[in-house]
């Protein structure tokens, strides 16, 4: 279309498969150019692609079958023989299988959708075809696969053929891999990892593992010594649901000497497994420097997908796997299914020179004084992010939040604001401070100034979140004292806002759920003093802030007043 | 700060630096060249092309700069264009393929996203017939050939 292969791609990339077959009718450079894209990720977009895909794959087989089992000619011509010698029949997959970049990240969904199929046309003619010869037929002609994420469910690896195809045409090109729904043997997953390329960055165990330990796949598959330099050396490990040790001791130390190049780490429950892993840690990965412990949720679905619980991550657990880095962690992340108490608080202590990002969510039970230590002693923070989002706001499990007087941090004996470490480095900030007034009807404004001029220190601010996550709708409620952010900044111009003038690389600002009392003047006055302010989120457009809302999409456009969601990583 | 712009037609256009700088091949050629008043040629774009350029990096000239990622997420890759992109990108046929062009020499990468998801949707829903009217493009496929493709990607247009 352009001349320029990747402005046709641009193009391309956007259109739907149908579309794309039809362009590819256009003409004869249409054609050439199209036909890699309508290839390029078949079942995309739509369920009812992929059952036309998968019917296309069964019709290809078949007639492969067909023409192997056509006997051939009795004494052919000299003419004959030398046609099909330089024309041998390919299968349409044959042709255009190398095409094929993608497939759905779950293969059990293709190999279901094949079955049907199958299913489908064998109750009208008698075939003898297996799901899993489907499966392998179609994948040995996908040679260029480009697989981003892949999700094996445990009773795909149940099979050796299944097992086998996966080994020989998917994992070569996985990028990220999740094993779910096991339990798997663990022979077969150490078969599977040795099966991998370097390629592999991320893998996310969320089975359990049994034995036995030295399982075969038949007897071409010799047991051969481990070689550690080729299979997967993943840089990102993701340990969800691991349970089931007893059987599977030996894995585990088998899995952490292939971390070597691990560098983030993220272990969303607790086992008996978890001391097992510190030394792993200490033994094997020296690139680790980020870490998630717990998650939102300690439920994760079992075989038949029913939810099954497994074990929070307790101040031990999480003391003992913070204490196990060899560089000094650069970003902690801490989830709702971990607990932070003396132990551990004191292990994420020691790595304060080197923190640079620190996520505390979900009700993690970390106390004021604990963020005005974070933010006082590390030098090197540049986000602290304790405001929950969407994922784990329930009535009773609110964002943790700091108090203004933590907030403040005083000098008692010159009445001063302590200097805080983090003041240079620091860019992302989003905690709720609470209680800068004690009456929820009357504002101290001594208060609320020392906290203007406690963020006026952060000179590198761009993006500050002083309200709930927009993305939730909290009604606001007069009677609990703890949340409502009653007690918060107004940011007015009364109130010492200006104070915040030096702020000038500050691009986002959230005051959602807050009772401010920005008019038009605020306004005004950010868009002078922020020249880069591009997003200021949870004003009350309908109501209080109604008109300086209206005044600023009148005149700065270009500032949007609520989140692009779908532009966010987790949406 | 401005700088001065000369396109192809040897015409001058004063744009605040930070205006140009939405080119990324402007911004690195201004950082090559540091301090300098000395006019920036543009033999690629006329002046036409050139003012319709302009009037867009003058409305986006404050929006943040776009890390590139590669997604296979359809939300994300989605065909939405802001309003105020779409009115400006009504223009005639030619004129849309120029700006995308000159979006793509200048190293604007959100004005070539917003042209080629315009192209994009004009080529929806259409028949190949319809396509081929739309862009001008003469059929040389022979019947023979034509209805061999049409097999081949049948699967492919499949509801």
């Amino acid at each position: 279309m352009f001349d320029i292969p990747e402005l046709d791609e641009m193009v391309y990339l956007q259109l739907d498969r149908r579309t794309l077959a039809r362009c590819a009718r256009v003409n004869k450079e249409w054609h050439r150019v199209v036909t890699p894209y309508v290839w390029h990720n078949p079942c995309k977009d739509q369920w009812n692609y992929e059952r036309a895909f998968c019917k296309m794959v069964l019709r290809d087989y078949l007639e492969e079958q067909e023409r192997q089992r056509q006997p051939p000619k009795e004494d052919p011509g000299l003419e004959q023989l030398l046609q099909t010698r330089s024309s041998p029949p390919l299968s349409l997959l044959a042709k255009k299988g190398a095409y094929i970049r993608l497939i759905p990240k779950d293969p059990s969904r293709l190999l279901a959708n094949l079955t049907s199929e199958l299913s489908y046309l064998s109750r009208e003619e008698a075939i003898d075809v297996a799901p899993q010869d489907l499966f392998r037929h179609l994948l040995k002609h996908c040679t260029a696969l480009k697989v981003q994420h892949l999700r094996l469910q445990g009773d795909l690896l149940k099979s050796d053929h299944l097992l086998k195809t996966v080994a020989d045409f998917i994992l070569p090109h996985a990028r990220r891999m999740v094993i779910d729904r096991g339990p798997v043997e663990s022979w077969r997953l150490k078969f599977l990892l040795a099966r991998c390329s370097s390629k592999l960055e991320e893998l996310t165990l969320e089975t359990a593992i049994t034995g036995p330990e030295d399982g075969r796949l038949n007897e071409e598959e010799s047991k051969e010594e481990e070689v550690l330099s080729t299979g997967a050396q993943p840089r990102c490990l993701m340990l969800s649901f691991w349970g089931d040790t007893s059987e599977s001791k030996a894995f585990w130390p088998w899995l952490w000497r292939r971390c070597m190049h691990v560098e983030r780490l993220e272990v969303l429950c607790a086992n008996d497994t978890v001391h097992s892993l510190a030394e792993g840690m200490l033994s094997h990965m020296s690139n680790l420097d980020s870490i998630k412990l717990g998650s939102e949720t300690n439920a994760f679905p079992d075989e038949d997908g029913y939810a099954t619980y497994c074990m929070e991550l307790e101040d031990e657990h999480v003391a003992t796997v913070l204490s196990s880095c060899r560089k000094g962690w650069k970003a902690v992340d801490l989830r709702s299914s971990a607990s932070i108490e003396d132990a551990a608080w004191k292990s994420l202590a020691n790595h304060f020179s080197t923190l640079e990002k620190i996520v505390i969510l979900g009700g993690v039970s970390i106390g004021s004084e604990c963020l005005r230590r974070i933010l006082s002693s590390c030098p090197n923070l540049h986000t602290l992010v304790t405001i929950d989002d969407g994922n784990y706001l329930n009535d009773d499990n609110f964002s943790t939040t700091m108090y203004a007087k933590e907030f403040v941090d005083l000098d008692q004996a010159t009445g001063e604001l302590n200097p805080w470490a983090c003041e240079r480095s620091l860019k992302v900030l989003k905690v709720l401070v609470a209680s800068v007034s004690d009456d929820p009807g009357y504002y101290r404004p001594a208060t609320q100034r020392q906290v203007y001029k406690r963020l006026a220190r952060f000179i590198n601010l761009e993006t500050l979140w002083l309200g709930h996550d927009p993305r939730i709708i909290i009604e606001l409620k007069s009677d609990t004292t703890a949340d409502t952010q009653d007690k918060c900044l107004q940011m007015s111009l009364d109130s010492g806002l200006d104070m915040l003038q030096g702020l000038t690389a500050l691009q986002e600002l959230s005051v959602s759920n807050m009772r401010t009392l920005i008019g038009w003047k605020e306004l005004q006055w950010m868009t002078q003093h922020w020249p880069r302010l591009r997003i200021i989120m949870g004003m009350d457009v309908k109501g209080r802030d109604k008109e300086a809302a209206q005044w600023l999409q009148d005149h700065h456009s270009r500032i949007k007043l609520r989140a692009e969601w779908w532009k966010d990583d987790r949406y | 700060m401005t700088v001065i712009l000369v396109s192809s037609d040897n015409q001058d256009f004063k744009v605040d630096k930070e205006v140009a700088e939405r080119s990324i091949l402007i911004k690195n050629m201004l950082e090559d060249v540091g301090e300098s008043d000395s006019p920036i040629p543009l033999p690629n774009v006329t002046s036409a092309v050139l003012t319709k350029v302009i009037e867009y990096c003058e409305h986006h000239r404050n929006d943040p700069v776009q890390v590139p990622e590669e997604t296979d997420d359809p939300r994300k890759r989605s065909n939405d264009i802001e309003e105020w992109d779409m009115k400006f990108m009504q223009v005639d046929q030619e004129m849309l393929f120029e700006i995308i062009l000159a979006a793509n020499y200048l190293d604007i990468k959100p004005l070539l996203d917003v042209g080629c998801k315009t192209v994009a949707n004009i080529i929806k829903g259409k028949t190949p017939e319809e396509i081929r009217k739309a862009f001008n493009i003469v059929n040389d496929f022979t019947p023979e050939e034509e209805a061999q493709i049409k097999k081949e990607n049948e699967w492919a247009e499949d509801r």
